[in-house]
């Protein structure tokens, strides 16, 4: 196992640190959960970036094939410790290694002189999730004081956790949520005609028939979205944490207004005008049966959930939407310019793969 | 590392970056500082994969909240990862209303080199004329969207002349080995000068390294 992992060049660990880890506010500018919050984290903007979650492009000797890249991830994990000279060792355990091996952390230099700052780079498969904690001189381990994300475990422990890109099984939500999440989120994207409906089925088959299976083997989920769903999961664990709670509350107020203007169909199950009705109720803040001292504008909820349905469908694929890059695909499609060539098919206006690194794209001037 | 310089420079974009170039090269010693991290491309890097990481989230990152104390505290502002975050420096404007108000707009790159890193590698040369607006404006009436007579009554002259800045044109465009027209007495229209932006960066650099 010990050939996954490597040290990334002091210059590049840095670069990770300086805009985040190296500030020194006291107060907690950064909460954006209950006031009386006191955690390290709250002092630091952008902690979820912690470990650095990237793109692998060789490194580890245990991966020699340079195919297997965009399988993988490198996750760099830093430490700040207390100064230049204390702790004097850290490493990291995990589920990504062995658990009962500790994975040594080097100390950065800038300019020939120490930092406080501890890293190591261990190369992990995509579309995974692990626990892990950091060993400061040779303690019991401990928990990632930056990082947000943590899993509770069957024992009640808490540990730190990580996931990797195209990661595609729920993070944070209960499966009635996301059920309901499916409805709600197909309503809003244009895929719902015929036309469009069919289209993302000949997008699918052709994926399978090219065959490239380890490419597309995160197309999931596909009934009738391109993954959005997983990446609203995916951003309310790390990027957008603070709106886990209007989700949560927002899906059990929308499961019970349904269910009062039909109780007798599964929420998930009924019709397309029940949806459009109750959107256009929650656009003009007027939603009969809904719970206005647990949340009080349907409206901020609605403007939420289509930013986040959005961007899930045309966002990068690593983020676990845009599954195969159907969003792109469809809008490739969909906006087209006639071809001044007789009997050749329309040019694309949006040609998605000409600015994009392999393995999705096509273009090699920019590989990050 | 030195603790005394001659100069210090604060920043290493397209201002910055090309004072210390030319102390450097006038034998001071000069220390640039610069908040943001030094990303270096594909050719640079052990991995082959470049630093400047696009935001495919989307063109910017997620929402973040203003929590500093302003008249905008708790609005959603979205930054990508070159950029401040609002709550560490909080960019504050006098808005309309006479509050002050938290704003990322304006922001380009915190970086080693600045928004040189974004830049288009198009450079526009102000032409003799954009020195003289008061003058030309003066008295026209053929401006048709203009009722109030508003340009007339704003425009301004600079109380220099496009050969006082002609030098300065020209060196950047010698040292960014850009191309472009050389100016011209009789033209009007601004000159284009389009050059590789990561030659600035590395002209920033120069000067830390000699």
């Amino acid at each position: 196992m010990a050939d996954f992992f490597f040290y990334k060049d002091d210059q590049e660990i840095l670069n990770f640190c300086c805009k985040y880890l190296a500030r020194f506010n006291t107060d907690l500018r950064h909460s954006y959960g209950p006031p009386g919050s006191s955690a390290t984290r709250d002092r630091f903007a952008e902690v979820w970036r912690f470990p650095v979650v990237g793109s692998y492009g060789g490194g580890a000797p245990a991966i020699t094939s340079p195919t297997d890249s965009s399988n993988y991830n490198e996750v760099t994990f830093i430490y700040a410790g207390a100064d230049e000279q204390s702790p004097v060792s850290v490493s990291v355990i995990g589920t990504f290694n062995t658990l009962y091996n500790p994975l040594p952390m080097h100390r950065a230099n800038f300019d020939g002189a120490p930092t406080r700052y501890f890293s190591v780079t261990y190369v992990v498969p995509q579309g995974q999730t692990h626990r892990y904690r950091f060993m400061v001189d040779d303690a019991y381990p401990v928990n990632d004081p930056i990082n947000p994300q943590e899993v509770q475990l069957d024992n009640g422990a808490v540990w730190s956790r990580f996931f990797t890109d195209a990661f595609t099984s729920p993070l944070v939500m209960e499966s009635w949520e996301l059920d309901l999440l499916y409805r709600l989120s197909a309503e809003i994207l244009p895929f719902q005609t015929a036309d469009d409906t069919n289209f993302l089925n000949r997008f699918y088959d052709f994926l399978d028939r090219s065959g490239r299976d380890n490419l597309y083997a995160n197309v999931y989920r596909m009934d009738d979205s391109v993954g959005e769903v997983n990446f609203i999961d995916n951003i309310l664990a790390r990027e957008e944490r603070q709106h886990l709670a209007d989700y949560k509350v927002c899906l059990r107020i929308i499961d019970r207004v349904l269910r009062q203007r039909n109780p007798f169909v599964e929420p998930a199950k009924m019709t397309r005008d029940i949806y459009f009705d109750l959107y256009n109720d929650m656009a003009s803040n007027q939603v009969g049966g809904w719970d206005y001292t647990a949340y009080s504008s349907p409206q901020y909820f609605l403007y939420l959930l289509r930013r986040h349905v959005v961007t899930g469908a045309f966002c990068h694929p690593k983020y676990g939407g845009n599954a195969g890059a159907a969003g792109w695909a469809y809008l490739s499609e969909r906006y087209n310019t006639p071809s001044t060539v007789p009997g050749q098919p329309p040019a694309t206006l949006f040609d998605w793969r000409r600015s994009l690194e392999p393995p999705l794209g096509i273009n090699k001037d920019y590989l990050g | 590392m030195a603790d005394r310089f001659d100069v210090i420079v604060i920043g290493s974009g397209a201002g910055g970056a090309p004072i210390a170039h030319v102390l450097a090269k006038a034998g001071k010693s000069v220390l640039v500082l610069e908040k943001g991290p030094l990303l270096r491309p594909q050719y640079q890097t052990s991995n082959g994969r470049s630093e400047f990481k696009r935001e495919e989230l989307l063109s910017d990152g997620p929402e973040k909240r203003v929590q500093i104390p302003v008249a905008n505290v708790g609005q959603s502002y979205y930054s990508s990862h070159v950029e401040p975050d609002l709550n560490d420096e909080p960019h504050v404007y006098l808005d309309a209303d006479g509050k002050d108000k938290a704003t990322i707009e304006g922001y380009t790159a915190q970086l080693a080199g600045g928004g040189t890193n974004l830049y288009g590698g198009v450079s526009f040369r102000y032409s003799p004329l954009d020195f003289k607006l008061a003058d030309f404006n003066a008295g026209r009436t053929d401006l048709k969207a203009d009722p109030n007579g508003d340009v007339p009554r704003n425009a301004r002259n600079w109380p220099i002349a496009y050969g006082n800045l002609e030098p300065y044109y020209t060196k950047p465009r010698n040292w960014l080995a850009s191309t472009g027209l050389a100016p011209t007495s009789k033209s009007r229209s601004p000159k284009m000068c389009i050059s590789r932006p990561s030659i600035l960066i590395r002209s920033a650099l120069t000067p830390m390294k000699g």
